[in-house]
């Protein structure tokens, strides 16, 4: 009896939560296949190494800038000028793989491409921009203060922070996404 | 918790994300690294131990930087070797799992503490899989042959389980709170909690009276 009223449960589940179902098996199936395609050596070597070499760029050029000198070789950042720090930009540091998450979320949910399309790149920009702005503040730490603190903003704080802020941005976008108006829909089917 | 309340209102639930979200969390990490590390770790170790019959677990109790399970294999020569896995590689998980039970509507205390006992042995069941993926993946690596100049050579089991252990630490390891969250509600559903959602509205519950009275009719003529 408690086995077929558990079984009931969980047709009237299947039934009930059809959508939430096709979101997390296209988000799963979706993040699997980017997982594979990203650490595929090939790719590995020729898109993601590049990106990785621009970001770390980007943050040296900033940290130049905001008075932090330092050289830049591949995805090592050096400082120089009496600072001995040196921190490589390695994957997870470098937002690839948090990005498959984010844009398969958004991938994932049944609004029409048309309606998602810009809030998604704009909520991606976004995203990319605090990575930029977490290799510089990690850089500045393990320059200024001690290994231990580095290592906590390093494996805490902004492990953290990213996924907040990922769920914050995703919340936020998809809320301006099924703002926009229904005409469009109308217009598309 | 009804899905309309929850989808009709995402800004609500990004303001509790900035707020009850973040404090929790914080409350947290307080608890995790002045002792609740420890703790946590010591009770993983107990299950891991029990999971792994032929393996020799133990607990180095320590800050963030040295709090870890160790696997110690006893080699051929003599030598024992340590491997290690830090226990606060796992915290992000924990971080998640308690945000989301502080941000997520509950009807009554009840359900809350129902979800809150899911997610705690959901979380335990994965973080035991984990490590005991990566201490494997680790024993299997040539990095630990070298160390110890032992015979490697690759197969398609080490090659599956090299993958397994790469999605676990690139991509799994720092969103896992979603799915335990996610399937603590399933299960907390399936087992008879907080189904309003699912609860027939009057409406719907006329209509299933009628095509039942519909269905007998038929059936009697």
């Amino acid at each position: 009896m408690i086995e077929h009223a558990e079984q009931s449960r969980f047709k009237t589940f299947v039934q009930e939560f059809r959508p939430e179902i096709k979101f997390v098996l296209v988000f799963a199936v979706g993040v699997v296949a980017g997982f594979f395609l990203i650490n595929h050596p090939v790719v590995d070597e020729t898109v993601v190494k590049r990106i990785t070499i621009v970001e770390t760029y980007i943050a040296a050029q900033v940290l130049d800038w905001v008075g932090f000198e330092n050289q830049q070789y591949g995805t090592i950042l050096a400082g120089t000028d009496g600072n001995h720090f040196r921190m490589e930009v390695r994957n997870n540091c470098n937002g690839i793989y948090e990005s498959i998450i984010f844009l398969m979320a958004f991938i994932a949910i049944q609004i029409p491409w048309r309606r998602k399309i810009g809030w998604m790149t704009i909520g991606f920009l976004l995203f990319h921009a605090i990575n930029e702005l977490r290799l510089i503040s990690l850089f500045i730490i393990g320059s200024k203060y001690s290994n231990d603190t580095f290592v906590f903003f390093h494996e805490t704080f902004w492990q953290y922070a990213l996924v907040i802020l990922t769920l914050g941005i995703f919340i936020l976008c998809a809320h301006q996404v099924s703002k926009t108006p229904v005409a469009a829909d109308a217009e598309e089917g | 918790m009804d899905r309309t309340t929850i989808y009709g209102n995402p800004l609500q639930l990004a303001r509790r994300l900035f707020t009850w979200g973040l404090l929790s969390a914080m409350v947290f990490l307080l608890m995790w690294y002045f002792g609740g590390i420890n703790i946590y770790g010591q009770i993983l170790a107990w299950f891991i131990d029990l999971l792994t019959p032929s393996w020799q677990i133990s607990y180095q109790s320590g800050n963030a930087e040295s709090a870890a399970i160790l696997r110690s294999i006893d080699l051929e020569d003599g030598r024992i070797a340590d491997l290690t896995f830090l226990v606060n590689r796992l915290n992000a998980s924990l971080i998640e799992v308690v945000t989301l039970l502080a941000i997520w509507p509950h009807r009554r205390a009840q359900d809350f503490w129902k979800l809150t006992g899911w997610c705690v042995a959901l979380s335990l069941l994965y973080h035991c899989g984990n490590v005991i993926l990566q201490l494997h993946v680790i024993a299997m690596g040539p990095r630990f042959a070298n160390l110890y100049d032992l015979y490697w050579q690759s197969s398609g089991y080490y090659r599956l389980m090299l993958t397994l252990g790469d999605f676990d630490t690139l991509i799994l390891r720092h969103w896992a709170g979603f799915p335990i969250f996610g399937l603590a509600l399933f299960l907390r559903y399936l087992m008879g909690g907080d189904q309003q959602s699912s609860a027939p509205s009057k409406e719907n519950k006329g209509r299933r009276l009628n095509t039942r009275r519909q269905q007998r009719r038929k059936s009697s003529s």
